[in-house]
């Protein structure tokens, strides 16, 4: 009895150690409540059982899926994001594990022996869960980790840690020649790091020639909205000197085309007069509202810096996005009485950090609540249909989209890395 | 019961509106609760998470804190859309346009404006109103959608499209559902069916021409989907 309270209290301990990892891993917090302990402590007892009764081939396997069920009920993470993370822990653990038995293979002889005793079983078991933490709470260790997510490396991870699983198992059935297993993870891990960092320096490379030829294209427009300024400018003085040679009805003629060629785009022919990024989007977007009859209301609560705190990838799918549900705001509140775009936007920390975009429009139209969001379907009388499917394809970033009465709200909510 | 909660960092304010609210309440309720406040503190945090039913909000827009009325107003809309608010407030009516629709405020009524008649007014409006909060809710994987059940005029279903239309003050909301279903979903006295196509919320309906198979909404629309084979349901 002593020994099995013993031996569940340590598989407790360790799929906390897990747990801790998980969280180190997604930044996600986690609670500590009656009904995630009695979930930690039933799937603790069923690890106790597959231990003792499961062949050995499956036994890693089965591990591996009760794990995941208790990340599951303490995270609440979508399955595929959650059998990414309990792999890549599992990789991890097992690769520790590896590397401990070889030390402990150094130390002791009758390595049998010490696998039948309680203690110092437990000793073993608790020495790992310790290296494992402890690798999680490295600075880099999780950042590093991010990246090879990133590149969707989940399918090698995958075949990483069976094959890291076969290993363990034939080392600890034939501890004696423990040094080929060594030798194969040491040749993985490195050409994982290499295939890792010659994928970075592509991307690198790939990303720095787009931000240059996007700079030669600012540079080329810029020049030529100032051409197009001096000529304007002159063109407006000859036609001038031609209207005080003209009779009343060759006034009349050139007072027209005076007007042609003078409507104000004067505040975007200068580009570094316009904010950057988002709020450049924004101030577009509002500087073209005003010659309409349209009521906006801008409602920012954040620093400018808290930008920094989005991914560059989420950050650019943002602006898309807003450039997109902005113009859709602006379509449908014309079609109202009313006319009113409100845009907020604001931080929130309750759970996890994140941006919230909330942009509200009136609107006065006929919706069909199947169809909306569907490729090809508009409410509009032009008909164009792209915008409310187009933000369909953002994955990273949550959109909602609901109406409350005679109001058309989209929230875009937008995770903050730390 | 109705609560009201006056937010005003002038006492005197909170006092001149309690003495002008509560004769016009005690006409409608027999128990009313009032809170003041200062400003935004964590007891007017925890008040704003609490859902009532019957809930009026009696906020100054010019607070001395960082968090001002509007600020209030929009923490409030975070969790209840179904509370009144009334704003008080130094400024024209700039604001009045956008967060009158956008956050639902009832009113904006200046101080210096004749503001106990005004607030009265107010008041009574919104206590005949009877808070009528029931909500149309409808929810699939592309939207969620919430309409006051009062703002709905009448419900048809199209032949040809054959689909359920509902028809409210300013739109029209199309639905891939047969009456039947709507029954059940609006689940309220108010909506009965008046012809095999279509039903109705009584409470909008100005007249009934049974000869011409029309009614008549409050809003001078006529629809031509009126059954006198309905007529005795409706009658009773």
């Amino acid at each position: 009895m002593l020994d099995f309270i013993i031996k569940l209290v340590t598989i407790i301990f360790t799929e906390f150690i897990h747990i801790l990892c998980y969280q180190k891993l997604t930044g996600k917090s986690y609670k500590v409540n009656i009904k995630n302990i009695v979930v930690l402590t039933i799937f603790s007892f069923l690890t106790l059982i597959n231990n003792k009764y499961t062949p050995v081939m499956l036994k890693t396997m089965c591990s591996f899926v009760i794990m995941c069920f208790i990340m599951k009920f303490w995270f609440n993470l979508s399955w595929k994001e959650n059998i990414k993370k309990c792999l890549i822990i599992s990789a991890f653990s097992i690769a520790i594990e590896i590397s401990l038995l070889k030390f402990i293979g150094m130390v002791f002889t009758d390595f049998e022996m010490l696998n039948l005793e309680v203690i110092p079983k437990v000793s073993y078991t608790i020495i790992l869960g310790c290296l494992l933490y402890f690798l999680f709470s490295l600075k880099s260790f999780v950042p590093m980790i991010n990246k090879i997510i990133k590149f969707n490396l989940e399918y090698l991870l995958l075949f990483v840690a069976i094959l890291l699983n076969a290993l363990l198992i034939y080392y600890n059935q034939n501890y004696a020649i423990y040094s080929i297993g060594i030798n194969i993870i040491i040749a993985i891990i490195v050409s994982l790091l290499f295939f890792i960092t010659l994928r970075t320096v592509y991307k690198y490379r790939i990303e720095k020639l787009k931000i240059s030829d996007l700079n030669d294209k600012v540079n080329q427009y810029e020049k030529i909205s100032d051409d197009y300024r001096e000529l304007k400018h002159n063109l407006n003085y000859d036609l001038l000197a031609i209207r005080s040679v003209s009779n009343k009805r060759g006034q009349k003629i050139v007072d027209q085309v005076i007007q042609k060629y003078n409507r104000n785009y004067g505040w975007i022919s200068k580009l570094e007069n316009v904010p950057t990024g988002l709020q450049g989007i924004i101030y577009i977007k509002l500087r073209e509202l005003q010659k309409d009859t349209l009521c906006v209301e801008v409602n920012n609560k954040v620093e400018d810096n808290v930008l920094n705190n989005i991914s560059a990838k989420n950050y650019y799918q943002l602006c898309e996005i807003m450039g997109n549900v902005i113009d859709n705001a602006i379509q449908g509140a014309l079609t109202s009485v009313d006319q009113v775009i409100y845009i907020s936007i604001e931080e929130k920390t309750e759970e996890s950090k994140e941006l919230l975009i909330k942009v509200i429009n009136t609107f006065s139209c006929s919706v069909d609540l199947d169809e909306i969001g569907k490729k090809n379907y508009s409410t509009k009388k032009l008909k164009s249909g792209i915008g409310l499917n187009y933000l369909n394809r953002f994955k990273n970033i949550k959109i909602k989209k609901e109406i409350f009465n005679n109001l058309f709200i989209i929230s875009i909510s937008v995770p903050e890395e730390k | 019961m109705v609560k009201v909660v006056i937010v005003d960092d002038k006492l005197k304010t909170q006092e001149n509106v309690k003495e002008v609210i509560i004769p016009v309440l005690k006409k409608y309720e027999d128990e009313i609760d009032i809170q003041c406040y200062c400003g935004y503190n964590s007891q007017l945090a925890q008040e704003i998470q609490k859902q009532d039913d019957k809930k009026i909000y009696i906020l100054d827009i010019n607070l001395e804190s960082q968090i001002t009325g509007l600020n209030i107003a929009l923490k409030i809309r975070d969790y209840d859309w179904n509370s009144e608010i009334i704003f008080l407030t130094n400024h024209d009516h700039y604001l009045d346009k956008v967060y009158r629709n956008v956050f639902k405020i009832c009113k904006f009524i200046e101080k210096f404006d004749n503001m106990n008649y005004r607030l009265t007014n107010c008041i009574e409006m919104i206590m005949k109103k009877k808070f009528d909060i029931k909500k149309f809710h409808f929810k699939n994987n592309r939207i969620e959608i919430n309409i006051y059940l009062k703002d709905i005029l009448y419900i048809y279903r199209d032949k040809e499209d054959r689909k359920i239309f509902i028809e409210t003050d300013n739109n029209t909301y199309i639905l891939n559902k047969n009456l039947k279903d709507m029954f059940e979903l609006l689940d309220d006295d108010r909506f009965k069916q008046v012809h095999r196509s279509c039903i109705a919320n009584i409470n909008r309906v100005k007249n009934y021409d049974w000869d011409n198979g029309n009614f008549t909404l409050d809003n001078g629309k006529t629809v031509d989907l009126l059954s006198s084979g309905f007529k005795e349901e409706l009658t009773c």
